[in-house]
């Protein structure tokens, strides 16, 4: 029966077989390997495009919520209390 | 088959000493979280056939008894991946027993379809070879079957599998098998360059 571990002839025979294809075939683009996969927003692109969106769509939506549920500084009828409201009142 | 634990050599791309491997039984916790660490985000951003392969759903989805899952571990990464059937299949003449490889892939940065200097070498020919030695365990005499995605099929070509063209029952993938002279020649490492 054929041992596992493989032979040193073995490694010989797949090594010069290896180069002998690896010559017929191109070489790919010089991808930063370690600096791929410490940035995710390099090798995830679009998911990352996707973060920002939904954490630009959340505060948009949060904003709008607030000001629903809050009075306004600016609301006309408050311009008009402390416009209406009596001097002497406010100075005592 | 379990518990197997073989100490393999990868070469190194950049021509230094070889570096001490091994071949193993996958292990979910350390390969799969690898592979979805560190290979997919490589090839997602690729053209590479296997882009698309999820391993984590292939080893939940795969689980016969007959199935195989082989990786080899090297600079604690997993350099390779492959998963075989040791049964239900059998060869196209003679409806003989054998071993077939359902998928075999090794790390994106071990590719010269991707990189400039891949790191290793030898990660696909050892996994092949494991499978022809499994072939021969089981008494199937070195014989092996698989489809090959397009972009692998000049590299079978070149081991000498006979070539049995596109099988439209695999999506028009390309049946390969390894007679039994040419698989022993393969696993021992002699003529058939």
């Amino acid at each position: 029966m054929i041992s596992r571990t493989p032979s040193p002839q073995w490694y010989r025979f797949a090594t010069e077989l290896e180069h002998t294809i690896d010559t017929d075939l191109s070489s790919g683009p010089d991808i930063d390997l370690e600096a791929t996969l410490r940035n995710p927003f390099a090798t995830n692109g679009y998911r990352g495009a996707w973060f920002l969106a939904g954490a630009l769509a959340a505060g948009a939506l949060g904003v709008i919520y607030y000001c629903a549920t809050h009075d306004s500084p600016f609301a006309e009828e408050r311009w008009r209390e402390v416009r209406e409201k009596p001097r002497h009142a406010v100075q005592g | 088959m379990s518990g197997t634990k073989i100490d393999v050599f990868l070469s190194p791309r950049d021509g230094s000493d070889p570096v001490r491997a091994i071949l193993r039984d996958l292990q979910p916790e350390i390969d799969i979280a690898n592979w979805r660490n560190t290979w997919k985000p490589l090839l997602e951003k690729s053209e590479e056939d296997d882009r698309a392969w999820d391993w984590g759903a292939k080893f939940m989805n795969y689980h016969y008894t007959s199935d195989e899952y082989y990786a080899i571990e090297c600079e604690e990464r997993t350099q390779g991946l492959m998963l075989l059937d040791t049964d239900f299949h059998r060869t196209r003449e003679g409806q003989k027993n054998l071993v077939y490889v359902h998928f075999l892939a090794t790390a994106p940065w071990n590719r010269k379809q991707l990189m400039k200097t891949p790191r290793f070498s030898l990660v696909g020919p050892l996994l092949l070879r494991h499978a022809l030695v499994r072939s021969e365990e089981l008494g199937y005499r070195f014989r092996l079957g698989l489809h090959s995605l397009p972009g692998s099929e000049t590299w079978y070509e070149r081991l000498r599998l006979k070539d049995y063209g596109p099988d439209e029952t695999c999506g028009g993938l390309k049946y390969f098998e390894f007679t039994e002279e040419g698989g022993r020649a393969f696993a021992i490492g002699e003529g058939q360059k």
